[in-house]
């Protein structure tokens, strides 16, 4: 269980430093006109003080980041659980912080160059050029037949299926189901809503590109849909016959997926700069209205009507306009979210961890003929007269839990054991042993986070059996 | 048909999208029935509210620049149906204003005529 917390924490040590590095590294890409934000045209990127700057960011960001990584051998640290979850936020409020730095450097440099070189870009962002001859349901035309979407359907409908004749997780199987069906939908109609794009002065161009843009959206989302559909589906046909075919799926459709994603992505990126190189293309100079601050990139303009705004990633990035109401919103939003996840997080591992410390987690005793299992994260009665047979037990054998939670610290709720087949578990993991009682319609295992109190309950259930 | 919209600008973006319509229109950039965007598509293009599409659609409407029917949507008049210029009274009082503007700028009658002839095109 040690092993696999800590490979746990690694994966997710990396997972965040990817995400971060990934997010940093490519401020600095120079292929959509702006690297840093800061608007420049092809010729200005070939000049070689601006090809040092950005050199030099590089080279900066990969050194912290390397130094990133190796600081990620701390969630080895064998000193708690809480240790690492701590570490984990710690490095990533790094991760975040110490990198903006360098990029606010970076770009205050390349913004005073252009200055220096006299380099203006014309176009400014309040005079802005709309194509009028775009329109949204003649370019939703070239999205993909919405019958496609009939096959992640499917999929979800299976998942339904199997959840309402399932004797177990047939909840969680239904909640997914619905929810990556809504999830489907909302994506969909996002798509359909997406706005035109106005990229240059020849409409036959705009609608080319803005139909491309649409087609590739669809079929992305429908690739992203399926592997969805897909992965609740054998979840709920193998994960109780084979957990390992079960989770080899998944990471294939996962793989699959996201390999497919990125060709048709990189494909819509080809052709459109094939496109639009032959084009006299609108290039608007937003310099003024992008920062870095503390937290990272920030967009401020309250002349630009729109909310989400195209970073450098070539539209796969999107930043909010703080200097609208509903960007603000949108902020505070994702904030709240972020601060929900953490505080389930630790409510699920570092709270269970706590009161294993305190020596609270769980407690037992018997009163009027009622065995009692108490914490403050699960609460059961058992009629002693309905125990038929106990036993004690410091080795469990193999088995995974079915419905319920568990972590390192403890497990409440419905489990199958080779050694006892289905059970109802209320257990403190760290605190052998553990007491098996064999009730008329149910075997349970349970025990106190005292193991003296164990055996005490032990003891006086099975005198009590043996006097019957 | 590119309009151009200054959103720094004091005009609201409603009259500046009636404006923009009516010189697409009078440069022929727009042709006589051709249809105009949804009020919603093209509020989402240029990422205003779609009260202020409407607005400007309703007025050029008001004016006799569009119609909406529900068949066809919006779409520019005919040829014929266009508003008769001093048929609005603002139209003169602009055109009297610019007039005047112009003598002040310094500009003499044959240049400021020239202006008004490079700017006025023959529509068919």
């Amino acid at each position: 269980m040690e092993i696999l917390v800590s490979v746990i924490f690694c994966l997710l040590y990396l997972l965040l430093w990817g995400c971060f590095y990934w997010t940093f590294i490519q401020e600095a890409r120079t292929a959509y006109g702006h690297p840093l934000m800061v608007r420049l045209t092809k010729e200005q990127m070939e000049d070689p003080d601006v090809k040092e700057l950005l050199e030099l960011y590089r080279k900066k960001l990969k050194r912290y980041f390397l130094i990133f990584l190796l600081s990620g051998a701390g969630v080895l640290i064998p000193v708690d659980v809480l240790f690492p979850v701590i570490w984990t936020f710690l490095m990533a409020a790094a991760e975040l912080v110490f990198p903006s730095k360098i990029a606010e450097k970076t770009r205050n440099d390349l913004v005073k160059l252009k200055a220096e070189k006299g380099w203006k870009i014309s176009g400014t962002l309040e005079k802005r050029k709309i194509d009028l001859k775009l329109d949204r349901r003649k370019i939703n035309r070239s999205m993909i037949s919405l019958y496609w979407y009939l096959i992640p359907t499917a999929f979800f409908a299976g998942t339904v299926l199997y959840a309402f004749q399932s004797r177990e997780n047939r909840t969680i199987f239904l909640l997914l189901a619905v929810l990556g069906f809504v999830l489907m939908a909302a994506g969909i109609l996002f798509i359909i809503w997406l706005p035109n794009k106005t990229w240059c002065e020849n409409t036959q161009a705009n609608q080319k590109l803005n139909g491309w843009k649409k087609y590739t959206a669809s079929l992305c989302w429908l690739e992203l849909s399926i592997t969805d559909g897909a992965i609740y589906f054998a979840t709920a046909l193998f994960l109780e016959k084979d957990q390992l075919i079960s989770l080899f799926l998944e990471i294939f459709f996962v793989i699959v997926s996201l390999l497919c994603v990125v060709i048709q992505l990189k494909e819509y990126q080809s052709a459109k700069d094939q496109l639009l190189a032959q084009e006299k293309v609108y290039a608007y100079d937003e310099d003024d209205y992008w920062s870095f601050g503390i937290w990272g990139l920030r967009y401020y303009n309250p002349y630009d009507p729109q909310v989400l705004k195209e970073n450098n990633s070539g539209g796969l990035n999107q930043t909010v306009n703080m200097a609208q109401a509903s960007g603000k919103w949108m902020a505070a939003g994702t904030i709240l979210f972020l601060a929900v996840i953490s505080l389930f997080v630790a409510w699920q591992f570092a709270y269970p961890a706590w009161l294993d410390r305190q020596g609270k987690l769980a407690d037992m005793e018997i009163q009027a003929d009622t065995l009692k299992v108490e914490s403050p994260l699960y609460k059961a009665e058992i009629p002693v007269e309905e125990i038929m047979r106990a036993e004690l037990s410091y080795d469990l054998g193999e088995g995974s839990k079915t419905n319920g939670s568990a972590t390192g610290h403890y497990g409440a709720g419905k489990f199958r054991y080779d050694r006892y087949g289905d059970v109802t578990v209320y257990a403190a993991w760290k605190h052998k042993p553990y007491l098996i009682l064999f009730a008329k319609d149910e075997v349970y295992i349970i025990n106190d986070d005292d193991p003296e109190v164990t055996l005490g309950i032990y003891e006086k259930v099975s005198r009590g059996k043996e006097a019957d | 048909m590119f309009l151009e919209l200054d959103l720094k600008s004091s005009i609201p973006v409603y009259i500046q999208l009636r404006n923009e319509i009516v010189r697409g229109i009078g440069s022929g950039e727009l042709a006589f029935g051709e249809q105009l965007p949804t009020v919603r598509s093209l509020a989402a293009d240029l990422s205003v509210n779609s009260m202020t599409v409407s607005k400007a659609y309703q007025l050029l409407d008001s004016q006799g620049y569009i119609h909406t029917d529900r068949r066809r949507g919006t779409v520019v008049c005919a040829r014929g149906e266009m508003p008769d210029f001093l048929e609005n009274p603002d139209s003169k009082r602009e055109l009297v204003l610019l007039a005047r503007e112009a003598a002040l700028g310094g500009y003499t009658r044959e240049e400021f005529l020239k202006l008004c002839s490079d700017a006025y095109i023959e529509l068919v």
